[in-house]
């Protein structure tokens, strides 16, 4: 190309001549703009407002803070100052936002024809009906059996609910949980006479022990959990923790051990058992002697060597595992979560409460008094038996407030069938659930971002949710509270004395002046409401309740802990577990979750059965081929995974698909494996049975699309992710590798800023939430299953996983225990970047604060930067991307949503560092260290990702940075990211101290 | 059969090349005036209210920020509330017919459907509030609001447009009525440190 005629004129002539042709094409259409008729109290337009409530999407109860813009809520984070998720959040909280705004919500009240079709009707209609109703249950039929079925709920709400059905002579409410820990209740109550489930402070753990408690994934509460075990990692000297996962298949959480022991389905409990037996007959037990002596005589069958018969794990393993446990001071062993909730559940809970006493752990680690009470929470037992009155016909009127238990129970139950016998059934779901499905009066519920409550998660802690935006937006909805009110008072005059409220919120404001004159009578009511609503709720810390072991528990029979399956035959272990973004399944019809793939297979828009690769071999079964699984109860079918994380006598199902009435997201992904389960309850807690059902397994000759966002799982050598032996970083001697330092160019020079992020990979858990986060903040759309497997997912993060065998591990019942490496992969903002010298329009660009930027409107798609990228961290818009109405409503302002034809990566968050410059800007300084958090950071429960600027020589991420453990990810490569990693620390387990044996 | 075929395709060539030569008769056109045409502001459209802003601004000296309220807080200016309209002509020109319309609205409690006039693209973010405290005058963007009897679109609001400032900070007038330029106290407040980063616009 000559001089005269350049590239930049030619495509400036190009611009012109093809804007020339089509001005014929109609100008936009005018746009309207529309002011307020009167401006709400300090609501400016353009500016952000944050109103703090409490987390539903689970039973954990975590703070949550939710930010709007022009009266919608754009974005739920968690609540800094809250003491249970200190400002992170899971996955699922995060996905909150698409409840909210999900397309398949009810539009307005429901009513069935005598046809039985679902007609719509006002809401005068309904209360009116109503009205009725109540009066008629309270007058003409005052023997009328009325229930409510409800999710977890408690305080002010609780009582709110416990009054009102009091008004019928035979009302009640009954709370039901899918996940209801019914082992670790009865558990306690064995061992020491609560059914309090206590706090576990696995932060002050010096070593921990999970016999199948899934606890940085659902288990009780995960992000809690996560957090404090994030802080017990970070102590990286001689009392660094170290933790042992004892299950059958390579969970998330297990994956995060330092070893992992994959004893057979069941069997945990007598592996607990056999750690109690011999840290008694090693003498290492912090107990009087004849107390040890008489949990010596409880645990007599248990050594060592009928533990291995029973779990496949080495009697040496188990030895060495006893004598680490009783010499961390102090040690903590958690309980069953679901997958590990067989017949053996309760066994399991009690065998854990005695390995926790025998080491002194009691009252240290494991605290009374601060945990929480799910004695209100029905057990599958109590569930069984209501259906069993259900059947019977003696429930006359059903009412269900956020409860699914058609879906939610197995099919064994029987609770479909047992509903037809109930006369009338309404339900406040928001969504057309299976459950609400089968009723015939819906008075569509308010989701949690709308509507007020109180939740107490464990003791100490009084929530408020309270509404973050108006209700009724688009959806005709109305809080169930504030409905049942009016129709009570309705429905007889006499009621409006004890409910004389004219809403919900006027109800809770009162139950709340007796917590005022208990806890703060100093203060006005009105402040102290003010600000606890401005806080999200009241906490204080309450003093320990000093438990010591009961007397029941030494008539505790152990026998279901010897009745594990150990023959070899064709039959297979079933293990059925939730996972971190599906829980028990009332998230899946939110499609960021459905497209945030499993934390260790990687699958999405799925259910899958895993099945270890030689069992798959000797099926002759591959990836992908349908299975059949059939147990005496049901049969399923579903596509095979092939991975070496399960053991060769388990086939592990998740829980939370299944679906066939939630929407249009959850439908067609799949099965349940709640159709194989059995109607028996685990005998001594009433527990449902997830665990100890066999199952048999044979191969149909379909094939199904498992769509995965990773098929590698090993590194090959590349040292992608690393990992530094604890002893090494101890001693001293870790020493950053060398990287090439070669340049053509000039070295940029980045004088202010130079933006840049350490990611500590001792600290990712591996969990998803920063997936998420970054979806939502960053306008991120989901493509579905099938762009997917075509490679066109379109997170802007990524979680990649990889897996080799571990160090000096033996196998266990054929399984070779794995260490689990997890690298959180996003843009590196190199400032080398392979994708900015080959854009042609210049469209990426490095600038001067070290941000690789991608600016939309000048990228013409070429996908050059794409395939130059090492890191493959870069996301085409291969479609127009889809925001069924009104999720459109829940973009993020903020930031472009780019349309078909251009790239897309991550930004820094980029529209934060804007925001937090602009305010630096106003309050005349430079920004802060700490001030700029971008969401991955923000919502991650470890901690694991720091943001700031490299220039400042003080800053957290200056100083991760020069760490000795950091490293870049391809670093050979020469092309100098932004983000530092921080190796993996190699903690061996049993650690063997020098000079000691058992 | 045979021999038809290449007849029609001979007559579709003729019409092609017809219609070849007018799409770069047209293309010629278009692009030359494209070159040589300045930016010639479109009229103002007519809004639901015969609104004057000369009046308002000119005449009676209403401070832009008087009804244009979050100009200097938020990224929008913001418009005013038909509440904020009825403080005052709850008195002033109450029998009016413009005014008339006003309390319809208001009496009927509807916003009032204006029709936008500035309009960035989608992946454009402007922030009213930097401008205004770097001591940007409104008229410098929007024109002499104060004598517009039908507000219009002064600028172009192109790239190109904003650039002229961006790219030299200091010589631009920050009020292109009276072609002052910024003084030295604006200028230390940020008049002077207009940047040029792309992502200062789009992100």
């Amino acid at each position: 190309m000559n001089d005269a005629f350049n590239r930049r004129e030619f495509l400036k002539l190009v611009t012109i001549a093809s804007t020339g042709t089509l001005a014929a094409c109609s100008p936009a259409p005018p746009q309207k703009v529309i002011p307020y008729v009167i401006p709400p109290e300090d609501v400016v337009p353009g500016l952000s407002y944050w109103f703090k409530t409490t987390c539903r999407e689970c039973p954990a109860g975590c703070g949550m803070m939710a930010r709007t813009r022009e009266g919608r809520v754009v974005k739920v984070e968690g609540n800094p100052e809250h003491p249970i998720n200190r400002g992170a959040l899971c996955a699922r909280g995060q996905a909150a936002l698409q409840g909210l705004y999900n397309p398949d919500r009810i539009a307005g009240p429901l009513r069935r024809t005598p046809e039985g079709r679902l007609e719509p009707i006002t809401w005068e209609q309904a209360e009116d009906a109503l009205v009725a109703l109540f009066r008629f249950l309270r007058q003409e039929r005052r023997n009328a059996t009325v229930a409510l079925l409800t999710e977890r709920i408690s305080g002010a709400t609780e009582k709110f609910f416990r009054d009102l059905f009091a008004v019928f002579p035979a009302g009640q409410v009954i709370q039901y949980e899918p996940f209801a820990y019914e082992a670790l209740r009865a558990g306690n109550r064995i061992a020491f006479g609560t059914s309090e489930i206590p706090h576990y402070d696995i932060a002050a753990a010096r070593m921990l022990v999970s016999f199948g408690a899934d606890f940085l994934e659902t288990w009780l509460s995960n992000v809690e959990c996560a957090r404090a075990f994030a802080d017990a990692r970070r102590r990286h000297e001689r009392d660094a923790m170290r933790f042992v996962a004892v299950e059958p298949r390579l969970s998330l959480t297990a994956a995060n051990a330092d070893a992992w022991l994959p004893a057979r389905p069941g069997s945990e409990a007598a592996l607990a058992l056999a750690l109690v037996y011999e840290i008694l007959r090693s003498g290492r037990a912090r107990l009087s002697s004849t107390e040890a002596a008489r949990i010596g005589q409880l645990v007599a069958n248990f050594d060592a060597e009928t533990a291995e018969r029973l779990t496949d794990v080495p009697a040496e393993t188990i030895r060495a595992l006893a004598r680490e446990f009783a010499t961390a001071d102090p040690g903590l062993a958690l309980g069953p979560g679901v997958a590990a909730s067989g017949p053996a559940a309760t066994a399991l809970q009690v065998a854990v409460n005695l390995l926790n006493y025998v080491c002194g752990n009691v009252n240290r680690t494991v605290q009374f008094g601060r945990g929480s009470n799910w004695d209100r929470v029905a057990t599958h037992a109590e569930m069984l038996e209501f259906i069993e009155r259900m059947r019977a016909g003696r429930v006359d009127v059903l009412f269900f407030h956020h409860a699914n238990p058609v879906y939610a129970l197995p099919p064994t139950a029987g609770f479909a069938r047992a509903l037809q016998r109930v006369r009338l059934k309404v339900s406040f779901s928001p969504f057309l659930d299976e459950t609400t499905a089968q009723c015939d009066l819906i008075l569509p519920d308010h989701t949690p971002l709308e509507r007020w409550e109180e939740y107490q998660p464990r003791a100490g802690i009084r929530a408020l949710v309270q509404p973050t935006m108006a209700g009724g937006f688009h959806f005709q909805s109305r809080q169930a509270a504030d409905v049942l009110l009016r129709v009570v008072r309705r429905a007889d005059a006499t009621l409006s004395r004890p409910f004389p409220f004219e809403n919900f919120r006027a109800y809770l404001e009162n139950e709340w002046r007796a917590v005022h004159r208990a806890v703060a009578p100093e203060q006005s009511f009105a402040e102290f409401w003010r600000s606890a609503v401005e806080a999200g709720g009241i906490w204080r810390e309450v003093p320990l309740r000093p438990v010591r072991l009961s007397d029941a528990v030494f008539r505790f029979d152990f026998s279901p802990a010897l009745a594990v399956h150990t023959e070899r035959d064709e039959s297979f272990a079933l293990l059925v577990f939730p996972t971190a973004e599906r829980f028990d399944g009332r998230g899946a019809n939110r499609p960021w979750l459905q497209e945030t793939p499993d934390a260790m297979t990687k699958i999405v828009w799925s259910a899958w059965a895993e099945l270890h690769p030689e069992t798959a071999r000797r099926y002759g079964v591959s990836e992908g081929d349908l299975l059949k699984v059939s147990s005496p109860h049901g049969e399923i079918q579903l596509p095979a995974h092939l991975t070496p994380t399960v053991r060769l006598d388990t086939v592990a199902i998740p829980l939370g698909q299944g679906h066939t009435s939630f929407g249009r997201w959850a439908a067609d992904c799949g099965p349940t494996p709640l159709a194989l389960l059995s109607a028996d309850v685990e005998a001594t807690s009433g527990g449902l049975l997830y665990g100890g059902t066999r199952v048999r397994i044979a191969r149909l000759p379909v094939r199904r699309l498992l769509a995965r966002t990773q098929l590698e799982t090993s590194q090959h050598e590349r040292e992608i992710a690393r990992v530094v032996p604890l002893a090494e970083l101890v001693a001293g001697s870790v020493r950053r590798d060398p990287e090439p330092r070669l340049s053509l160019y000039p070295e940029h020079t980045h004088d202010g800023h130079r933006w840049g992020m350490a990611i500590d990979l001792d600290a990712c858990i591996g969990c998803n939430a920063c997936v998420v986060a970054c979806s939502i903040e960053n306008n991120v759309p989901w493509v579905g299953a099938l762009q997917v497997d075509r490679g066109r997912h379109m997170t802007w993060m990524r979680i990649d996983r990889y897996w080799e065998p571990a160090p000096e591990a033996q196998p266990i019942g054929g399984v070779t225990p794995l260490e689990t490496h997890f690298l959180p992969m996003l843009c590196q903002h190199c400032d080398h970047a392979p994708c900015e010298s080959v854009c042609p329009v210049y469209a990426t660009y490095h600038n001067h604060e070290g941000l690789n930027v991608q600016v939309y409107n000048r990228c013409v798609g070429t996908r050059y930067c794409s395939n130059n990228c090492p890191y493959k961290v870069r996301r085409f818009h291969w479609f127009d991307d889809q925001w069924p109405w009104p999720l459109a409503l829940g973009l993020n302002p903020d930031v472009t949503a780019r349309t078909k034809g251009v790239m897309g990566k991550c930004t820094f968050c980029v529209q934060r560092i804007r925001a937090a410059k602009d305010q630096a800007k106003d309050e005349n300084r430079t920004v802060r260290d700490g001030e700029i958090i971008p969401a991955c950071a923000q919502t991650c429960p470890a901690d694991a990702i720091v943001f700031g600027d490299l220039n400042d020589p003080n800053s957290r991420v200056r100083q991760l940075s020069d760490s000795p453990r950091g490293y870049h990810v391809l670093g050979e490569l020469n092309t100098r990211p932004a983000i530092t990693y921080l190796k993996k620390i190699r903690r061996s387990v049993p650690d063997r101290h020098p000079g000691e044996d058992g | 059969m045979t021999q038809t075929a290449p007849r029609r395709r001979r007559k579709l060539t003729l019409r092609a090349k017809l219609l070849l030569a007018a799409v770069a008769l047209a293309l010629a056109a278009t692009t030359t005036i494209g070159l040589l045409t300045e930016f010639a502001p479109p009229p103002g459209p007519e809004q639901p209210i015969a609104f004057s802003h000369r009046v308002h601004a000119g005449v009676n000296q209403i401070d832009c920020l008087f009804c244009h309220t979050a100009a200097e807080r938020s990224t929008s200016a913001g418009l005013p509330s038909v509440e904020r309209c009825m403080a005052c002509h709850q008195y002033i020109a109450v029998r009016r017919p413009e005014i008339r319309k006003l309390a319809d609205f208001w009496e009927k409690q509807q916003p009032i459907p204006w029709v936008r006039v500035h309009r960035l693209p989608d992946y454009v973010y402007f922030s009213h509030k930097r401008h205004v405290r770097a001591g940007v005058e409104c008229q410098t963007c929007h024109g002499p609001v104060q004598q517009m009897e039908v507000v219009y679109q002064y600028a172009p609001l192109t790239m190109g447009w904003c650039l002229q400032c961006h790219q030299q900070p200091a010589a631009t007038p920050v009020n292109v009525i009276t072609g002052r330029t910024a003084s030295p106290a604006e200028m230390a407040r940020g008049a002077s440190r207009a940047p040029l980063d792309c992502v200062t616009c789009h992100k």
